[in-house]
């Protein structure tokens, strides 16, 4: 029999079983049932499930509500049921025609949630933590990046955003960290099919870099339905590899089933960032240091210039430890010294603090979100089109951004037994002068906060290029040479030395499903992502820096093939439910990238090419491929609807690992107890819902293609000297072709309550995840000729509570008053890293601390030298100094918060609508190297005044008593003022001149420089009107609103900084601040309808 | 019905698809454009290239050993004059110079792998590359052990069977790097076939190996000076082997012209990198001049006389505009910024077009030069004037290749340096031995600039030049040198271990400090005096 005969034979066989299995037997007296199902303002409901209780026998509405049900016993009940709606359950009594309502659904019990694979279950089934949010609370209120707008709305999942410029990324964790380097982020999935979220930033802890945003951002809140989090290796053990750290599972807007008529609904929106929370600087003192002696007059450097000598700004210095100002000294500022500036040339002005100081720079950030969505469906299918235009301006200048969504979803029903779907995305960013950020050339605020003068005036520096085309910067080399020094004036940063970046993205499914049955079906779909990424870097001739120009261009394609076939069916007079899924899938992974650097220079200016290269560019070019086959498969019984037992495994094959280690089984298993479905408990009336559950899990996860072998590398700029030699070098990673997956194992609790009729309700979980033998390039020491080396070691164990409340206070007909809580504490722990080793660092930020894991502490740590403290807890004070005594390197800080929480209140009264969310978090911290830049040149604040004190006159005592650390005892020792040893404390009272204690943060102690990162915030706070369709005609679902967000902190431990904020999203390495752009507060205001 | 059953016929096939769950995996995962193998001479390139390039940038060099050795100091900001190394330069100034020479290493692995060995031996004998590549690292290793004290050598560069390498005594390294040099210079002795590309500092030429080879053996012997009493002994005895007899011979990469990788560090720090950071130092610009130094109270051994070599070290764009001043080494950042500042048309600008010769992009970084090889013989034959005038003449030889630039024509130079070693041997007739001591050692250090390691030790083991301002001695007037990093009352004798040590190999490095005294900026070397 060769294969087509054999296939023959099995569909035979196949369909034979199928009559089988479908005829049935009826002996009741049977009727024929017609109705009809409105909602309570009278219209009617399409696409209803109506199903003959005990049975499954079944139908839906059509459009216009109706239905007909055949062949039903006249005693029988129908249970009415649809997405939104309460289910209801109807006893015939003999009737014909029955006209039945369905009340919309606010607190669902039988909500259904999608899960892995993008199968919708009842949440009741789970046995694990799954916490969703509607895609109109996203649309509500809107944000640049919709990860940033998960905040506070689900328990577990912290949300820290990268500071507050344009286009910038927001960093998701799920339940903590659980890899020590590898990708800590949940798996985004769309659909059923996942799409990448990898974020190219770089920089993340403050070396030069630039924000380029998470590629989950390209999300377009206008299209989400909901957006479910998947919490627990057990409620993701279906993905595999890449879901160890969560699944957040996004299901695209369908056309609605009951949208029966051609539909358009339009959602436009305005709004406007500010700089918010940024550095104070002191106003008392300008630039320079006050000098005296020789050449210099009142703490001025003087220039003779045409036979006058005049007191000159020391424009020399990116400093501000300067004269005191004083209106009546006159000075020569940086822009007297060009002749062709006639209205400044040597023009003396008065010694003051300028009238257009540092925040002059920073100017509204406006976005305009357009949306236009068209829908219709009918029997055969539907279909829904939207459309979605984002023009955003940053807060810094010449910076823009804009975004073209389009999407497109249709289903069409073929037959009775096959439908099919198709989904398309297309996203297209393109970006102009995202501001650097961290300690680069380009960063604005490196030149406002970490090293700059208080004395400039921003609206002269404006005039930022020179008649002939040159730079005019405050930082000139000599009087009379205005070449700059070290900086770069902003403008022409923001103006010459600008990035641009654009995306194009597609990313989409398609599928059909056999429904042989109505409980066997077959489903098989095939996704694709794919998208091009160009960024363009630039240094113009003429800057501080050696003019540049960087290419660099990125692609990726994913493309996922899946089949699986879905078994539902009661068994038992529908006491025993069996719903069981088997199947595999193949996922593709490709990357390429190419782009060069232009070296020695540009050739012509203005000119970015990399042929215009001074001498020849270097280029790169790199390709990966990752391929992971996978089966897997996942049965869930119940009995009675009381007893769920869920199993799944999977098993995975991945590329990259070596032969013997690349096949990989995870299982699952997870149980739950829905009490109240027990008589015992069906009485009590108080009592509406609780369920008891619990799950275990285990995850493999893998790693990059090619870290088996090792690579040698073209080095960089290609074949040396006259001879042109080549030049290829090793790596200095060293692969290991011994590698085996990583294994995370999870379990956890949970129990979920509501009371009074739904309106208190509760879902608490408590959960362990601990992930063992990690793949980790662990560093080792130089001398071996390596950083480090792949190796599978290291444990990192989280836990935590998770609960989520919800309250309804108030709800009559007109007022409702809603409120939620979110919170959860995070426990993790580095419970090893390697043999020998205790810290494995990330990264170094570019000059003193570092970030990584240390062994017996939370991960990250920020490491460094720390205080020295007594038995008692007094800081000590280094004698020699007067300055704190520090300790080696060691851990100062954790930078993941261990508390996280959000509450909503929400009231409605009539068509009005308002909502307030608060959200906090506590026991981070973050090393700000802006702190310790900002204190060592004199800018900030309390460089200045402090307590009201002007300690550049009176200096600072800091409190304390002398000693050192003892490296013999590893433990504190006294000392007395003048560094002898000391049996007895003794108190410091020598105080420090404000400079040297402003130059001291930076070389001292680290520890001066780390804050707490704890905050409590308004989140956001929004107020609707939906206006009554009586008086709006043809339009519906009018509705207007204005909403702020970030709009206040309460508790920050610094008047700096926004303590939220992160350097970078998109790296492990977190905990250190390097001079990210401001954080903003936002007012908006949108408008919303359809007909 | 013939729809669905063409369908479930695709359906059934999928799966299919995914039968031999592995299947092309290997293929997969092995890079399409990169590789695991190379031809040993470009990983020399690379690696003879990197190291004369990184050594002597202006992280490594600049902000460490030209600071600790005075020939600069900073025009701005003055940290790491008063000893405020970052400890991230240092840090990395050791990790990378180990892993460059994990690259030397991985030929002396390809060259003794059996499977490699023999594909390797076209690219010369694998003894030459062996042994070629063991002189690399000891220089390297001797470099580092002079900056640090005791630092990992027997077991370093060895990933596979050692993660945690000890670090060798000074006391027993030196030996033992000196022992392996003739190992290797032996090897050559009998090799036929040297490397037949890729060799950028000799061009295969095995005599001039074995010629550094020597001059790297008697350079460690010297520098044991203080602490081996029989060393100019077997120093003689190593100069009988062969050592440089030329600039010709000179351990040198010579950069080519603007451009990465072909552009010398220095033009890359001051002309790519657009900073001025650097300028020589009141002290040494001093002792070029001839002049004493009233501030500190020191007497210059060539008073009267101006070295020929402060024209080409400033370069015409300064000297031709009277910007012939230096920056008083070791003041505060507000002192050194009013200094330059009140002095802003006379002091060096090494930043000024057309640049200076250091500063050039084919300038070039030396291992050792015959120069320093002559003035070794002096002072191994007991400063024996034939080297000492030997030593001089060929350090203007070397500084004058371009001398053209500086004085208009070779024939003015020429006359020039004559007239000046006439002037300096005429002092150093009349010297006395001690004299004759200060007289060889100044002029060596002299010679060295750019070369701050190697200077930074001789000042270290002979305590010259004089002209070094010590912490608390007067560097400009009233203004002293103080030091952030207290280090007594001599200049920092070392830098501090690489501080990822402390956490990656930490009982090692423990050991290593306690055996040299303490992992601090006082901690005086083993050789030193």
């Amino acid at each position: 029999m060769n294969v087509k005969e054999h296939l023959k034979g099995v569909s035979k066989l196949f369909a034979l079983t199928l009559l089988l299995l479908t005829v049935g037997v009826y002996s009741w007296a049977q009727v024929r049932v017609t109705g009809k199902v409105i909602d309570v303002n009278g219209q009617p409901l399409g696409f209803v499930t109506v199903v003959l209780k005990g049975t499954t026998t079944a139908t839906n509405t059509a459009e216009n509500g109706t239905f007909t049900l055949n062949n039903v016993p006249s005693n029988g009940a129908l249970i009415v049921s649809s997405i939104g709606y309460k289910t209801i359950e109807v006893a015939l009594n003999g009737r014909a025609y029955v006209e039945m309502v369905l009340e919309e659904d606010a607190i669902r019990i039988d909500e259904l949630v999608v899960t892995a694979l993008g199968i919708s279950r009842e949440k009741k089934a789970l046995g694990y933590a799954v916490q969703d949010v509607k895609g109109d609370e996203l649309q509500k209120v809107r944000t640049s990046n919709v990860v940033s707008a998960l905040s506070g709305r689900v328990a577990g999942v912290q949300i820290s955003a990268a500071s507050g410029q344009m286009g910038g990324g927001a960093k998701i964790n799920v339940r903590g960290n659980t890899s020590l380097t590898g990708n800590n982020q949940p798996l985004f999935v769309v659909d059923g099919i996942p799409i990448s979220n990898a974020d190219f930033s770089y920089g993340a802890t403050g070396g030069g870099g630039y924000d380029m945003g998470n590629l989950a951002g390209d999300l377009n809140p206008d299209d989400i339905e909901s957006m479910s989090v998947l919490k627990g290796a057990s409620a993701t053990a279906l993905y595999g590899s890449r879901a160890a750290n969560g699944v957040v599972m996004v299901t695209t807007k369908k056309a609605k089933a009951a949208q029966k008529t051609f539909g358009v609904s339009v959602n436009s929106s305005v709004t406007i960032d500010r700089a918010a929370y940024v550095p104070k600087l002191q106003k008392e003192y300008g630039a320079g240091y006050a000098y005296s002696g020789a050449g210099t007059l009142d703490g001025f450097i003087t220039a003779t210039i045409g036979g006058k000598t005049y007191r000159t700004v020391d424009y020399g210095t990116d400093e501000s430890w300067g004269p005191k100002y004083n209106a009546s000294v006159k000075v020569l500022h940086w822009n007297a010294f060009d002749s062709w500036d006639t209205a400044n040339y040597l023009v003396e002005r008065p010694w003051i603090y300028p009238e257009n100081d540092y925040m002059t720079y920073f100017q509204s950030g406006v976005n305009f979100t357009n949306n236009i969505q068209l829908a219709k469906s009918s029997e055969v299918g539907s279909f829904r089109m939207s459309y979605t235009n984002s023009d955003i301006t940053g807060i810094t200048p010449n910076s823009h951004l804009k975004r073209n969504t389009v999407s497109f979803s249709g289903t069409s029903v073929f037959n009775k037994y096959l439908d099919g779907w198709a989904a398309m995305n297309y996203v297209n960013n393109n970006t102009l002068g995202r501001p650097e950020t961290g300690y680069g050339d380009r960063n604005p605020v490196q030149k406002m906060w970490q090293w700059s003068q208080t004395s400039l005036d921003y609206k002269a520096l404006r005039s930022y290029e020179n008649p002939d085309g040159s730079q005019r910067t405050w930082n000139r080399s000599s009087w009379d040479d205005g070449t700059p020094l070290y900086t770069d004036n902003p403008y022409w940063s923001a103006y010459k030395n600008y990035q641009n970046d654009r995306r194009n993205r597609v990313y989409g499914n398609a599928g059909i499903n056999l429904k042989l049955t109505d409980w066997f079906k077959i489903t098989g779909r095939v996704g694709l992502d794919y998208f091009n990424l160009s960024m363009e870097e630039r240094f113009a001739v003429g800057s501080q820096a050696t003019s540049e120009y960087y290419l660099d261009n990125r692609e990726a394609l994913e493309v996922t093939t899946e089949l699986f076939a879905n078994f539902n069916k009661r068994f038992m007079n529908d006491k025993m439910g069996v719903s069981a899924l088997v199947g595999g899938s193949s996922s593709d992974r490709k990357s390429w990238r190419t782009g060069g650097i232009t070296v020695g220079g540009l050739l012509i200016p203005n000119l970015y090419n990399l042929s215009n290269s001074a001498t020849k560019a270097t280029v790169y070019d790199t390709k990966t491929s990752k391929r992971i086959n996978s089966i897997f498969g996942n049965v869930t019984l119940d009995y009675n609807q009381f007893v769920y037992l869920d199993i799944t495994a999977r098993n995975d094959w991945s590329s990259t690992l070596p032969a013997s280690n690349r096949s990989y089984f995870y299982p699952s298993v997870n149980l739950s107890f829905v009490l109240t479905s027990l008589d015992a408990l069906k009485e009590l009336n108080w009592l509406s819902f609780a369920k008891l559950r619990g799950g275990w899990a285990q995850v493999g996860n893998d790693t990059d293609p090619y870290n088996l072998e090792s690579y040698y590398t073209a080095s960089t700029g290609g074949a040396f000297g006259k001879g042109a030699d080549p030049r290829y070098n090793l790596p200095t990673t060293l692969a290991n072709i011994n590698l085996k997956p990583e294994t995370t194992k999870s379990w956890e609790v949970g129990l979920e309550a509501r009371f009074l009729d739904n309106r208190v309700g509760f879902d608490a979980s408590y959960y362990q995840k601990n992930t063992y033998d990690q793949i980790v390039p662990v560093m080792v020491s130089g001398a071996t000729g390596y950083t480090s080396k792949y190796i599978n070691s290291g444990q990192m164990n989280n836990s935590g509570f998770e609960l989520t409340l919800n309250v309804v206070p108030v709800k009559t007909t007109n007022f409702t008053w809603d409120i939620q809580l979110n919170a959860s504490t995070l426990k993790n722990e580095v419970v090893s890293i390697a043999e020998g080793l205790d810290y494995l660092n990330l990264q170094n930020a570019p000059f003193r601390v570092k970030s990584g894991a240390f062994k017996g502490s939370s991960y990250p740590v920020i490491y460094g030298t720390g205080f020295v403290y007594d038995d008692a807890g007094n800081k000590l004070i280094n004698p020699s100094t007067g300055y704190y005594a520090a300790t080696p390197i060691q851990p100062i800080g954790n930078a993941t918060p261990n508390f996280t929480a959000g509450l909503t209140n929400s009231f409605s009264f009539k068509g009005f609508d308002m909502s307030i969310l608060i959200d906090m978090q506590r026991g981070g911290h973050m090393y700000y190297t802006s702190y310790m830049w900002g204190m060592y040149s004199g800018l900030l604040a309390e460089t200045a005044i402090q307590d009201g004190i002007d300690i550049r006159d009176k200096g600072v005592t800091i409190d304390g008593y002398y000693g050192k650390y003892d490296a013999a005892t590893k433990k504190f020792v006294y000392t007395t003022a003048t560094g002898a040893a000391s049996t007895t404390p003794v108190k410091n009272t020598s105080a420090l001149d404000a400079e040297s204690w402003g130059v001291y943060h930076y070389d001292q102690n680290d520890e001066s420089n780390v804050f707490s990162t704890d905050y409590i915030k308004l989140r956001e706070v929004r107020l609707g009107y939906t206006v009554p369709s009586k008086f709006t005609g043809p339009i519906k679902q009018l509705r207007v609103s204005a909403f702020g967000r970030n709009l206040a902190i309460f508790g920050a431990a610094t008047q700096h900084f926004d303590p939220e904020y992160l350097q970078m999203a998109g790296s492990n390495a977190q905990g250190i601040e390097g001079g990210y752009i401001p954080s903003t507060r936002s007012y908006g205001f949108s408008l919303s309808f359809n007909f | 019905m013939n729809t669905i059953k063409k369908l479930f016929y695709a359906l059934l096939a999928l799966p299919i698809l995914l039968t031999g769950c592995d299947k092309n995996f290997d293929e997969i995962n092995n890079s399409p454009n990169s590789t695991t193998k190379v031809p040993t001479p470009y990983v020399l390139t690379y690696a003879q290239r990197q190291l004369g390039y990184n050594t002597f940038d202006v992280w490594n060099s600049g902000r460490q050993s030209l600071l600790c050795a005075q020939y600069w100091a900073q025009r701005n900001y003055t940290s790491e004059d008063r000893y405020i190394f970052r400890q991230g330069t240092t840090d990395a100034f050791s990790r990378n110079t180990y892993f460059n020479l994990q690259n030397f290493q991985d030929i002396i692995n390809l060259n003794t792998n059996a499977d490699t060995k023999a594909a390797m031996s076209v690219y010369g004998d694998n003894a030459v590359q062996i042994a070629t590549s063991k002189l690399m690292i000891i220089w390297a290793v001797e470099m580092l052990a002079e900056t640090f004290g005791d630092v990992p050598y027997t077991e370093a560069l060895q990933i596979g069977t050692i993660l945690q390498p000890k670090y060798d005594k000074q006391s027993t390294l030196f030996p033992k790097l000196l022992a392996d040099a003739k190992t290797a210079v032996d090897a050559l002795k009998t090799a036929q076939k040297g490397w037949t590309q890729g060799d950028v500092m000799f061009g295969g030429d095995i005599d001039k190996w074995i010629k550094f080879g020597n001059s790297l053996r008697l350079r460690l012997v010297v520098r044991q000076s203080n602490v081996k009493s029989d060393w100019k002994t077997v120093a003689k005895a190593i100069i009988a082997e062969g050592v440089m007899e030329s600039n010709d011979d000179n351990a040198v990469i010579q950069f080519s012209g603007p451009g990465a990788p072909n552009e010398a560090p220095l033009y890359n720090g001051f002309i790519v990198g657009k900073r001025n950071d650097f300028t020589l130092t009141k002290q040494f610009v001093g002792l070029l001049n001839g002049v004493n130094d009233t501030d500190k109270g020191y007497t210059n051994p060539f008073a009267g006389l101006v070295d020929p070599r402060f024209r080409i070290y400033i370069g015409a764009s300064n000297y031709n505009v009277g910007r012939t001043m230096g920056v008083p080494y070791g003041m505060s950042d507000a002192d050194t910024k009013q200094f330059v500042a009140s002095n802003t048309a006379k002091v060096i600008s090494l930043y000024r077009l057309p640049s200076p010769l250091i500063i050039q992009a084919d300038f070039w970084s030396v291992f050792i030069d015959y120069a320093t090889v002559e003035f070794m013989k002096c002072e191994v034959n007991d400063w024996d004037k034939v080297s000492f005038e030997a030593a001089m003449r060929a350090s203007f030889e070397q500084w004058g290749v371009k001398a053209a630039d500086e004085y208009g024509t070779a024939d003015v130079y020429n006359a020039a340096v004559n007239a000046y070693i006439t002037g300096v041997l005429a002092k150093f007739d009349a010297a006395t031995t001690a004299g004759k001591q200060e007289i060889v050692l100044t002029q060596k250090y002299m010679h060295l600039f750019t070369q701050g390691f190697e200077a930074w030790s001789e000042y270290r083991r002979t305590g010259f030049p004089k002209s070094i301002v010590k912490p608390g001695e007067l560097t400009n007037g009233t203004i002293a040198f103080v030091a952030s990093n207290p280090t007594g009352t001599d200049i920092v004798p070392r830098l501090l271990y690489d501080s990822n040590e402390y956490t990656l190999n930490k009982a090692n490095v423990e050991a290593a400090a306690t055996s040299i005294g303490g992992d601090k900026y006082n901690t005086k070397l083993w050789w030193a005096k």
